[in-house]
């Protein structure tokens, strides 16, 4: 099962609105078998690691961006999907992500 | 609780004389504690946030920002809309480059689907070339309110 996880400052309501919008994307194309959870930057560094794929809306942190290269996790920009502009350019690069796992 | 019921008529401030966002935020901190929305520690939370985390969002046809502290610092939900005199400079989330923006949207969040719908509704109608010229030809405050109702109401429906 693949995770992504998606973080935000506070964790109340920036990354639960992008979870919901990539939650309906994997429906309506059919896409089951992974896990998207929200969570805050204060949690984020202690579950990063055991996620597949780190969707960010507030900027990464040194601490964040090292577990990121250390751990092989793919980052992808959410605030398109958060904004709604083009958010196409956001769920390509998830999808890739997710592609690339199952490859390797 | 319905996200339409966090906009209230006592919620908007239109045309505030603010020199900076701090200047801003103190403003609009101490008339949302007067009505009962926010504790003490809000206007102190709102601005740390701001630093850690900016909140600034650019569309196509307006700059805005979604000022927002968490849930400990607030009584009950609110959407507070406000515009300044003067644009302020603000910073863009995630990106944290400037933009200047006269629009805020302070959003009082605590934890539902609801709340995140207004969100989404926001972010729907900034990008919404009527909503913009709508709210930028509106200078009274219970008319915004008025718009701005109608607009979640006809979202609604959609």
């Amino acid at each position: 099962m693949a995770k992504i996880i998606v973080a935000c400052g506070s964790g109340v309501a920036s990354s639960e609105l992008v979870v919901k919008h990539i939650d309906d994307f994997f429906e309506d194309h059919g896409i089951t078998g992974v896990t998207v959870d929200a969570t805050d930057f204060k949690k984020l560094p202690d579950i990063l690691a055991s996620y597949d794929v780190y969707v960010w809306i507030a900027r990464p942190s040194e601490e964040i961006q090292g577990i990121v290269d250390d751990n092989n996790i793919a980052s992808v920009n959410g605030l398109p999907i958060f904004t709604g502009q083009k958010p196409e350019t956001s769920y390509k690069e998830i999808i890739m992500a997710l592609k690339n796992l199952q490859t390797n | 609780m319905d996200y339409k019921e966090m906009l209230q008529p006592e919620l908007v401030f239109l045309n505030i004389d603010a020199k900076d966002r701090s200047d801003l935020y103190s403003k609009v901190a101490a008339k949302l504690m007067k009505l009962g929305y926010v504790k003490d520690s809000y206007e102190a939370a709102l601005n740390k946030r701001e630093d850690e985390f900016p909140t600034g969002v650019v569309s196509d046809f307006i700059s805005i920002a979604l000022p927002h502290a968490n849930p400990e610092n607030i009584n009950k939900p609110f959407v507070a809309v406000v515009t300044t005199k003067e644009p302020l400079k603000m910073l863009q989330m995630g990106y944290n480059t400037e933009e200047e923006a006269k629009t805020f949207f302070f959003l009082g969040i605590q934890h539902s689907d609801d709340q995140l719908t207004l969100l989404q509704e926001f972010m729907a109608l900034i990008q919404d070339k009527e909503f913009v010229a709508d709210f930028e030809s509106i200078s009274d405050e219970s008319e915004m309110y008025q718009y701005i109702a109608k607009r979640f109401a006809e979202a609604e429906v959609k």
